[in-house]
């Protein structure tokens, strides 16, 4: 039963967060039972909500956005195309929670920007960016060239704009990358190459959620273009680090008030805390699939005209991805945002602060495993694959890039150094390994920076990163950028090394054959 | 080397290349493991498409004299393993086909999309499962070319194996299908299945 082989699989991914978190926060940094048991609740409910979404996610939002694809290469019209990309692209975006939610911050805490011109210059971007990868597939333009000319217009644009401009718009690049819109883009591009009878069919299936993160970003870039110089920038700054300072405060009031509380007493608090959110987390989700479905419902009429059997499962699977989500979401609110800054603060309070380091790396590697959208694309690249590029592979990877990339967002944080001098060579140097790495690999890579970025970055690493940062007097918000900004960076390096050392073990297993 | 028989093991995904490596040391010259889907015989399960499967399709080509030997060591592989879901069965390869084996296996290649519908009504006429590949058309000399991709057609390939009289009835369901009735849409042949092995725990 798929289900089952589901909640097994996020088991192996999720426990072992808990377990360290458990184990961290019964010695070094004491939690109290205040947190750990709304911990624990908050946990098993995750892992039910990641299984139901994945399961969701497989029989409806990945078959419905590849038989889109392969549905519109198949009509061969350019103009159908692009213009199914764009608005595509527009209304999955416009109605994602986590962009709404960073709009509305964004306008309150700098009153200059305000949030409906940067959601609607966000989603254009992706739009005409994922107009753009279907483009490319079609003319058959390089990869590595869209990608070169689409960051070096960003950091362009970024050297000339204010730092809290690009920020925002890093950000915003991580925040469209959510976990509706990438298993569906991600299928887009496999249906599209699908279709394909010619050998670059499998490297062209991947590379759509790494063009259409770059479009975000150079959307905003080009709205800090066209705003610069109205308005006070320098006060923007604190501004913004002040909110986050707010943002933090409530979690520890609540803390003490309730510590006199029994354990089982407390889990039946967090389970009933947990279902007073459902109704919110619920429309927040429902909002987001709407226009998806939406698209999908259209399609079904004019375009695609899928069998009754194959259209009842695909909705199904919407409904499932609906109801997993939420309580995802409902799971990450209770367990992983209030542990993951309590756990911050601890560390970054201690005597020996270094210890962030290393634990920074081994909880960057395990929560990257929890990632919806991760288990989204590494089953997509198995499949295309054949079965060659396995799960565990590139799970393992992506661990090893978050790993680091969340260690030296620690550094950052204790020696308190900008982020520039870390995301501009790791970015050269995905650049430049684009020239040397197996076409297939680039594009899995910079998928897959996207993908990193998602739910459980932003809430568990974040929030680690930002309780670390209030603790040790950093600033936490050049430091909270940072790290989302980081974890997207450092898997585009990590995938591509291991691309070509495959390429090199695969290269000598034919040497072997042919003897 | 002219091989005699084909056979087909379908395990639980995978542990198609375990049984390969196994059957390989047992004589099989080689494999090709197919990655399909399947589904549980729950009703209520099916009702709520929750009851997929990953299977493994195993491909091997074997002579006469290596045909017990590969045969034994699939069995041997998968012993350790629950009852349900894993079998293996032999289909001759040309030569005198034999027309009087109890067994069928049916293949039905249609465009992508179908095969649920497909899969729906053969339950109703008695098949008690299947399994579902993904595949692709062939290159035609005559492929649309779209700027500068060809497009070929995407393809799925439904093998259900079955007693012979519920074979009949499975074919005339399968025909019937409102949704299959466009000329083109696919083709569905049938195969003499010589014999067939459940895999998995020993019966006590």
């Amino acid at each position: 039963m798929n289900l089952l082989h589901k909640i097994r699989e996020t088991c192996y991914a999720v426990l072992p967060i808990c377990a360290l978190v458990l184990i961290l926060g019964t010695t070094i940094a004491p939690l109290g039972t205040t947190t750990l048991v709304p911990f624990c609740v908050g946990s098993v409910i995750l892992i039910l909500g990641l299984s139901i979404f994945l399961t969701g996610a497989d029989l409806g939002i990945v078959p419905a956005g590849a038989y889109m694809g392969s549905k519109l290469t198949r009509a061969r019209s350019m103009p159908l195309i692009l213009g199914a990309g764009l608005v595509i692209g527009f209304l999955i975006t416009v109605a994602e929670p986590d962009l709404l939610v960073l709009g509305d911050q964004v306008e309150s805490v700098t009153g200059v920007i305000k949030s409906r011109p940067l959601v609607l210059a966000v989603a254009l971007g992706v739009g005409s960016f994922v107009a753009l990868a279907l483009a490319r597939v079609l003319l058959q333009v390089p990869y590595r060239v869209v990608l070169i000319v689409g960051y070096l217009l960003i950091f362009a644009l970024a050297s000339r704009i204010d730092n809290v401009f690009v920020a925002i718009a890093f950000d915003s690049g991580g925040a469209t990358t959510g976990p509706m819109t990438v298993p569906f883009i991600i299928a887009l591009g496999v249906g599209i190459a699908s279709v394909r009878g010619d050998k670059n069919a499998l490297e062209d299936s991947f590379g759509f959620t790494g063009i259409a993160s770059i479009g975000p970003i150079i959307a905003v870039t080009l709205l800090g273009f066209a705003m610069s110089g109205g308005g006070e920038h320098s006060g923007v700054g604190a501004g913004l680090g002040s909110g986050i300072d707010a943002a933090i405060a409530p979690g520890e009031g609540a803390q003490s008030a309730a510590s006199i509380a029994s354990i089982a007493s407390l889990a039946l608090a967090s389970v009933a805390q947990a279902f007073a959110h459902f109704p919110m987390e619920a429309r927040d989700v429902l909002i987001a699939l709407a226009p998806l479905y939406g698209i999908i419902l259209c399609f079904q009429f004019f375009l695609l005209r899928l069998p009754p059997r194959l259209f009842r499962r695909i909705t199904l699977g919407f409904v499932y991805a609906a109801i997993g989500l939420t309580l995802f979401f409902i799971g990450t609110d209770l367990a992983f945002v209030p542990a993951g800054t309590k756990l911050g603060s601890v560390l970054g309070a201690l005597e020996y602060r270094w210890i962030l380091i290393p634990i920074g790396c081994v909880l960057g590697a395990v929560v990257v495993c929890a990632e919806p959208a991760v288990w989204v694309l590494t089953e997509q690249v198995e499949e295309a694959s054949g079965g060659n590029i396995r799960k565990p592979v590139l799970l393992a990877t992506l661990a090893i890039g978050v790993a680091v990339s969340v260690g030296l967002s620690m550094c950052r944080v204790i020696f308190g150094f900008s982020v520039w001098w870390l995301l501009v060579p790791f970015y050269a140097l995905a650049i430049a390994l684009t020239f040397a790495t197996p076409r297939l690999f680039t594009a899995i890579a910079f998928d897959s920076g996207g993908v990193a970025s998602g739910p459980m970055a932003s809430t568990f690493i974040l929030s680690l990163t930002l309780g670390a940062s209030v603790a040790a007097g950093g600033n936490p918000a050049t430091d909270g950028f940072g790290v989302i900004a980081m974890v997207a960076a450092t898997p585009l390096v990590a995938i591509q090394i291991l691309g070509m050392l495959f390429h090199r073990s695969e290269a000598r297993v034919a040497e072997g054959l042919g003897k | 080397m002219n091989y005699d028989w084909k056979i087909f093991t379908v395990v639980p995904h995978g542990h198609g290349e375990k049984i390969a490596l196994r059957t390989r040391a047992a004589g099989a010259r080689g494999g090709t493991v197919f990655v399909g889907r399947g589904e549980l015989d729950s009703r209520i399960l099916r009702f709520l498409a929750l009851a997929d499967i990953e299977r493994d399709v195993l491909l091997t080509l074997v002579t006469d004299d290596q045909l017990e030997a590969v045969l034994a060591s699939i069995v041997d592989a998968t012993a350790y393993r629950g009852k349900k879901e894993s079998m293996a069965f032999v289909v001759p390869m040309g030569g005198d086909v034999m027309t009087d084996t109890e067994q069928e296996m049916i293949s039905i290649i249609v465009n992508r999309g179908y095969a649920d519908d497909i899969m729906n009504a053969a339950r109703k006429a008695g098949a008690k499962g299947g399994t579902i590949l993904n595949a692709r058309g062939t290159g035609k000399p005559d492929d649309e070319k779209f700027f500068g991709i060809t497009i070929v057609p995407e393809k799925e390939e439904i093998l259900i194996l079955a007693e012979r009289e519920t074979a009949n009835a499975i074919r005339d369901a399968i025909e019937k299908l409102p949704c299959l009735t466009t000329p083109g849409i696919g083709i569905m042949f049938s195969s003499p299945v010589s014999r067939v092995v459940q895999l998995g725990r020993k019966a006590k």
